[in-house]
C-alpha cells in the first residue's frame, strides 16, 4: 500500500509546483496534457487547483476596482516649477556635454595625427601634396558631396568609432529627440575631426566637429551652415565660443550662446572675421 | 480543464498610434505629450500604485511622482522595449522604494487609512458590499510580503505576461514562475482565511441588498 502512494505524493507535489504555471498557460504542451490527467484523477490536486483559481479569480475580479486617478491638472501644477529647473539644466547638462564631447574629439584627433606622422595631411598647416581619397558613407546620400565640397578628403567610418564608440561623455542624444547613430573620423588637408550622425526617425543630422574648415552641419541632405562646436578655430586665430543649448525647431537647429540666439549663417560669419 | 490567459488588452489596438504621436511629443519636451500618456496609463499606474501602497492618498502623490519622472526621464526611453514596460518598471521600482522609506520611519505594518471609495450612484448596500470587497482585497494584499504582492498585482490585475513582469522586475522568466507560484500559495492560504472569518457577515449583506 504504502509502495502504491508513494509515487502518487511524489507526482502531486510536482503537479502542485506547476498549477499556477497551469493556471496561466505557461506549461509545454506536454506538462498541460500531464496536469489535466493528473487532476482528472486526483480529488486533493483538484481542490488545490480550485482553491488557487478561486483566490486568483477573486484578486482579478476585484483588484481592478479602484478610485479614478487624479486630474491631470492636479500633475501639470506639479509640473511648472519642474519645467522651470528643466531649462536650466538642460542648458548647463548640455554645455558640459559638448564641451567633454569637444575635449576628447581633440583627444582623439591630436591621437590620429600623431600616429599619423609625416603624412601629407598630418597637419603641417600647409596644405601640402594631397591625395584625396574617395569619401564612401553608404546609406547618407548627400553628405559625401557635402563634405568633399568643403574640402573633406577622406572620411573613415571605423576609426573614431572604435575609438569614441565606449566613450560615455559623447551626448547621445540632441534635444528633440536626435538619437546618435554614427560616428566618423572626417579628414582634410591639415587635420582630422569627427563627424557624429545623429537621427530622428527618418530625419538625420550630421555634426562636424572639427575640423576647422568644416565648421557646418548637414541635416538630410540640407545644409544649415551651422556648427555646434563648443569651441570654433581659424588657423592662426581661434575664437571661443560658449555654446549653451542647441535647439531643433523643425529642421533647423537654431544656437543659443551667452551672446543671445544666433541663427547659424550669422555665427559662423562672425566667427570667420578678421 | 486548461486555463489559457493571454495578457493582451485589445484596447491597445486604437492607443498604439496615439501612444506613439503623445510618446514623439513628450520627447520633444511637450507637456501635451505627457498629457495624452498620461490620459493612455494615469489609470494602470494609479491602480497598480494603490494597490501596492494601499492608500489612496499616497497612491495619489505617487502618480505623481511617477509621470514627472517620467518627463524627466523619457530621453532615456530607447524604445527597446514597450513603452508601457518602461513605465511599469519605472512605476514599480518608484512604488516599491516609497514602500521601503515608509516602512524605515515606522515599524508598523502598512497602514491602509483610506480605502477605496465607491462610485455616488450606487446604492448604499452595494456600496457597503464593494467598499467590503474591496478593503478585503486591500488586506489580502497587505498581509503578504511586497515582492509577492506586486508579482500578483502585475499577473492578476493588470494582466501582464510572464515576459512582461520579467522585464519590469529585472528578473529572468523562471523566476517570474517561482516566485508566482509562492505568491499564489500565501494568497490562497490568506483567502480560505479571510473568506472564512468574512462569509457569514458578507451574505447578511448580500441577503439585504436583494430585500
Amino acid at each position: 500500500m504504502m509502495s502504491s502512494e508513494r509515487p502518487r505524493e511524489t507526482l502531486c507535489s510536482e503537479v502542485e509546483k506547476k498549477l499556477s504555471a497551469f493556471i496561466d498557460g505557461e506549461l509545454t504542451e506536454l506538462e498541460r496534457l500531464g496536469i489535466e490527467r493528473h487532476l482528472h484523477d486526483c480529488s486533493r490536486c483538484r481542490r488545490e487547483f480550485d482553491l488557487l483559481c478561486q483566490a486568483s479569480s477573486f484578486l482579478r475580479k476585484e483588484g481592478r476596482n479602484v478610485p479614478q486617478p487624479p486630474a491631470w491638472e492636479s500633475v501639470q501644477r506639479r509640473l511648472e516649477p519642474l519645467q522651470e529647473r528643466h531649462k536650466w539644466r538642460d542648458r548647463a547638462g548640455l554645455n558640459r556635454a559638448v564641451a567633454a564631447s569637444i575635449g576628447l574629439i581633440a583627444l582623439a584627433g591630436l591621437l590620429v595625427v600623431l600616429a599619423l606622422g609625416d603624412r601629407p595631411w598630418g597637419g603641417d598647416g600647409t596644405g601640402g601634396s594631397i591625395e584625396a581619397s574617395p569619401l564612401k558613407l553608404a546609406g547618407l546620400p548627400g553628405l559625401e558631396t557635402f563634405l568633399a565640397e568643403h574640402g573633406a578628403l577622406e572620411v573613415d567610418s571605423t576609426a573614431l568609432h572604435e575609438s569614441l564608440s565606449f566613450t560615455p561623455d559623447i551626448p547621445e542624444e540632441l534635444p528633440g529627440g536626435f538619437r546618435l547613430e554614427r560616428t566618423f573620423l572626417v579628414r582634410d588637408s591639415r587635420s582630422v575631426g569627427s563627424c557624429l550622425i545623429y537621427r530622428r526617425d527618418d530625419e538625420l543630422v550630421s555634426l562636424i566637429q572639427h575640423p576647422p574648415s568644416l565648421p557646418l552641419s548637414w541635416n538630410s541632405g540640407k545644409l544649415l551652415s551651422c556648427t555646434i562646436a563648443g569651441r570654433l578655430c581659424r588657423r592662426g586665430r581661434d575664437r571661443e565660443v560658449e555654446l549653451l543649448q542647441i535647439e531643433p525647431d523643425g529642421r533647423n537647429l537654431t544656437i543659443v550662446t551667452r551672446a543671445g540666439t544666433l541663427d547659424p549663417v550669422t555665427l559662423v560669419r562672425a566667427l570667420s572675421a578678421d | 480543464m486548461t486555463n489559457p490567459n493571454p495578457p493582451s488588452d485589445p484596447s491597445l489596438g486604437n492607443v498604439v498610434p496615439l501612444e506613439q504621436a503623445a510618446l514623439r511629443s513628450c520627447q520633444s519636451g511637450e507637456i501635451r505629450g505627457l498629457e495624452g500618456l498620461y490620459e493612455i496609463y494615469a489609470e494602470r499606474v494609479f491602480r497598480t500604485c494603490f494597490r501596492i501602497l494601499g492608500d489612496q492618498g499616497a497612491a495619489e502623490d505617487q502618480v505623481h511622482e511617477v509621470f514627472l519622472r517620467v518627463f524627466e526621464q523619457i530621453a532615456r526611453f530607447d524604445g527597446r522595449a514597450r513603452f508601457s514596460t518602461w513605465l511599469y518598471r519605472l512605476a514599480v521600482n518608484h512604488t516599491l522604494n516609497r514602500l521601503r522609506k515608509r516602512k524605515r520611519r515606522s515599524s508598523k505594518l502598512v497602514e491602509f487609512a483610506r480605502p477605496a471609495t465607491a462610485p455616488p450612484r450606487e446604492s448604499p448596500d452595494r456600496a457597503l458590499l464593494r467598499k467590503e470587497e474591496s478593503d478585503q482585497v486591500q488586506a489580502l494584499l497587505a498581509g503578504l510580503k511586497p515582492d509577492h504582492r506586486t508579482i500578483l498585482i502585475l499577473r492578476e490585475i493588470e494582466e501582464l505576461s510572464y515576459a512582461e513582469i520579467a522585464e519590469i522586475l529585472g528578473v529572468a522568466k523562471g523566476t517570474v514562475m517561482s516566485r508566482l507560484h509562492r505568491a499564489r500559495q500565501e494568497l490562497k492560504r490568506r483567502w480560505i482565511q479571510d473568506s472564512e472569518r468574512n462569509s457569514d457577515h458578507r451574505e447578511d449583506v448580500q441577503r439585504e441588498g436583494r430585500e
